[in-house]
């Protein structure tokens, strides 16, 4: 269970969305990912948490080779995964994506007979494919006859459950869940996550689960991290994390979750009351990137962003409450040393 | 909760039908609805189950044909809307009722302004007796900006929808809605397409702009703490019926349709406990929906006569009904027949 599978070190994606300026011409950029740190342990689902723009769904397309980071590293069982060129084939099987929304990952001009063998066809093409199909829909609890369905006549968990079984169909030890039940009702929810649970048990899966949804996950993973605008605020482990959360901004989150009982209700840190706009990823504020919208915002926040520091309680945060070591101190000296022009 | 007075809404008996390639859709099955003065009504259920085709019949914004009402009716302070003419509903549209739609992007026309989209609303109620200069107008339009909490109002109206942020939009959207003064607004899942913590900033102030103006709603959403959190009773609908109806406490409180208890089972709690299971099958089609009860093929209690027979309302307090056959009389006779059917 300690083992890391996953490893990324300082990981940056920035985008270069267009240019500035008529002579000197200045990349403008989207820095979606701005130096994180985190890893998932072998057999454990590690939660990514954060709302639209944070760069969650960023770190996934790294993860699985869409996109080339603009600096760091991801180690995946020690092994840096963009160190040369392209990525073998052993290693792409070893790290499989379920996407958002089953209506769009799945092609509809094809059969889930045709959709689960193309990634058999690659990795495993000496079997036989058929008795593979059979066994994929046998582990997912679909009826054998759905290989001969097309995708729009399967309701939207059935649809779901099949790009999970194309998951699976290269045998992989890491999965990335990014959003796999957002775009499902909640009574269908509950089995697609179960299904999930079951699979990890049995295969022992990794899975980085990236979602919006604090509430699930409560009750599905062993640790969870906060991400807000390219870098993440707060890590913990789960019990840990929700019965006393650090971070301003994971206080404020999880006060703003509406919930279904009192029970629930008195887990939620009621005195933060949500304020203010999520700045946009272009125009990110300088400092630490929360202040705007923080109730407990001090002088140095505005100017310097905070450090990665452990609290008390075994929780990695990333705020100036916490002690933080002396190069932030020092640079803010610094920062304030120089009067800050027209400002 | 005023139930001495008359209700500002009652929906009777409705049924909408859609002509489709291949049959007839029975989407919306004989629902009763009720919206007194200055309440918060809540109506949740999952996508498809008829929520937003039955608030658009109340403002007659469905498309017809395809869509066809058999039977039915939905009185507003008396008059039935159904039957009413262009120029009733012109009236009754904005100043009687407005609505908030889902997603403020796709409200918000893209080419115009904000303010060449509030103008006009401001004129219509304003109506044709009360002359306006241009300043007046815009005095006017700022008011509602100023409302919902946007800062820099006067500048909005000059700006492009894309030029907001969603939360701004959505605000925009309920500030339109609610500067005509109407008795009745709908919103149909406001926060759903925003982000958690922008939601719970809007529905808050959605909140408390109502209360503070009186207005009636009526809430569409299928979170059901939204729905805790915002209104005072709510309606449970599934596959075109409502199934359970009751003040809002006790709804969470005792849930009693097997639907809505499997509703909030399957909704993952902050207490941790893992995922329930949820509820098997899905809903069905309306093309050939189930006969008796349409939730029975998903129902663990399902009994000989839900297959049978549609069930009636049954009040198990004087405010809440539920329409199950596991709250009759007889229900013990009826599981017998179940055991040897």
């Amino acid at each position: 269970m300690t083992e890391p599978i996953l490893i990324v070190n300082d990981l940056k994606k920035h985008f270069v969305i267009g240019h500035r300026g008529l002579i000197k011409r200045e990349p403008i950029t989207v820095k979606a990912i701005d130096g994180i740190n985190f890893d998932v342990r072998e057999g454990e689902t590690f939660g990514l948490v954060g709302e639209s723009g944070s760069g969650k769904s960023t770190v996934a397309y790294i993860a699985v080779g869409m996109y080339q980071p603009t600096s760091g590293t991801i180690q995946f069982r020690g092994q840096d995964l963009f160190s040369n060129g392209q990525r073998p084939h052993a290693l792409k099987k070893e790290i499989q994506i379920v996407y958002q929304d089953p209506g769009s990952s799945l092609n509809p001009r094809r059969t889930i007979q045709q959709i689960l063998e193309l990634p058999l066809r690659i990795h495993q093409p000496h079997k036989d494919h058929i008795r593979e199909i059979l066994h994929l829909l046998e582990m997912v609890e679909l009826p054998p006859d759905y290989m001969y369905k097309y995708p729009h006549m399967l309701s939207g968990g059935e649809k779901q459950i099949v790009a999970i079984a194309r998951a699976l169909a290269t045998d992989p030890s890491l999965i990335i869940l990014d959003e796999p039940t957002s775009a499902l009702d909640v009574s269908v929810q509950g089995k697609v996550i179960n299904l999930l649970i079951r699979l990890q048990r049995e295969f022992n899966l990794s899975y980085l689960f990236i979602t919006h949804d604090l509430s699930l996950m409560r009750n599905v993973a062993s640790r969870v991290a906060i991400m807000y605008l390219g870098k993440i605020a707060e890590v913990a482990e789960t019990a840990e994390f929700f019965e006393n959360p650090q971070h301003p901004y994971t206080q404020m989150l999880l006060s703003s979750i509406p919930v279904l009982s009192e029970e629930e209700e008195a887990i939620k840190p009621a005195k933060i009351v949500s304020t203010g706009e999520i700045p946009s990823p272009v125009n990110i504020p300088p400092g630490c990137s929360f202040h705007q919208r923080c109730a407990h915002v001090m002088d140095i926040c505005r100017h310097v962003d905070p450090a990665m520091v452990q609290s008390d309680s075994g929780h990695l945060a990333r705020c100036h409450l916490f002690e933080q070591p002396p190069d932030v101190a020092n640079q803010y000296q610094k920062e304030t040393a120089t009067p800050v022009p027209g400002g | 909760m005023s139930s001495t007075n008359g209700p500002l809404l009652e929906i009777k008996d409705l049924q909408v039908h859609f002509k489709v390639y291949g049959g007839l859709l029975k989407v919306i099955d004989g629902v009763d609805f009720k919206v007194y003065p200055g309440e918060k009504v809540g109506l949740v259920g999952e996508t498809g189950c008829g929520k937003t085709t039955t608030m658009k019949s109340i403002l007659r914004i469905l498309p017809m044909p395809p869509a066809r009402v058999p039977q039915g009716e939905i009185i507003f302070k008396g008059d039935n809307i159904l039957k009413m003419r262009e120029s009733g509903l012109h009236r009754l549209r904005g100043k009687g009722i407005s609505m908030i739609f889902q997603d403020p992007t796709a409200a918000l026309n893209p080419v115009f302004t904000i303010g060449q989209q509030l103008i006009p609303i401001i004129q219509h109620a304003a109506g044709d007796n009360e002359r306006l200069s241009r300043r007046d107008i815009r005095e006017r339009a700022i008011k509602p900006l100023r409302e919902v909490g946007l800062a820099d109002a006067e500048r909005l109206l000059d700006a492009y929808p894309v030029q907001l942020s969603g939360g701004m939009r959505q605000r925009v959207c309920i500030g339109m809605a609610l500067s005509t003064d109407p008795e009745l607004l709908i919103a149909d899942e406001p926060g759903t397409s925003l982000d958690v913590t922008i939601q719970d900033q809007v529905l808050r102030l959605l909140r408390d702009l109502v209360e503070q103006k009186g207005t009636s709603v009526i809430l569409i959403t299928h979170t059901l703490g939204v729905v805790r959190e915002m209104t005072d009773r709510v309606y449970v609908m599934y596959a075109g019926n409502m199934v359970e109806v009751a003040p809002t406490r006790k709804l969470f409180a005792n849930p009693m349709h097997p639907y809505t208890q499997g509703l909030m089972a399957a909704v993952p709690k902050l207490t941790g406990g893992g995922v329930a299971a949820g509820i098997p099958g899905r809903l069905p089609q309306y093309l050939d929906p189930p006969q008796g009860c349409r939730f029975h093929p998903r129902c663990p209690h399902v009994m000989a006569i839900c297959r049978r027979q549609k069930p009636a309302y049954y009040h198990v307090e004087p405010d809440h009904q539920v329409a199950c056959f596991l709250y009759d009389e007889q229900v013990e006779i009826y599981r017998q027949e179940a055991v040897a059917p």
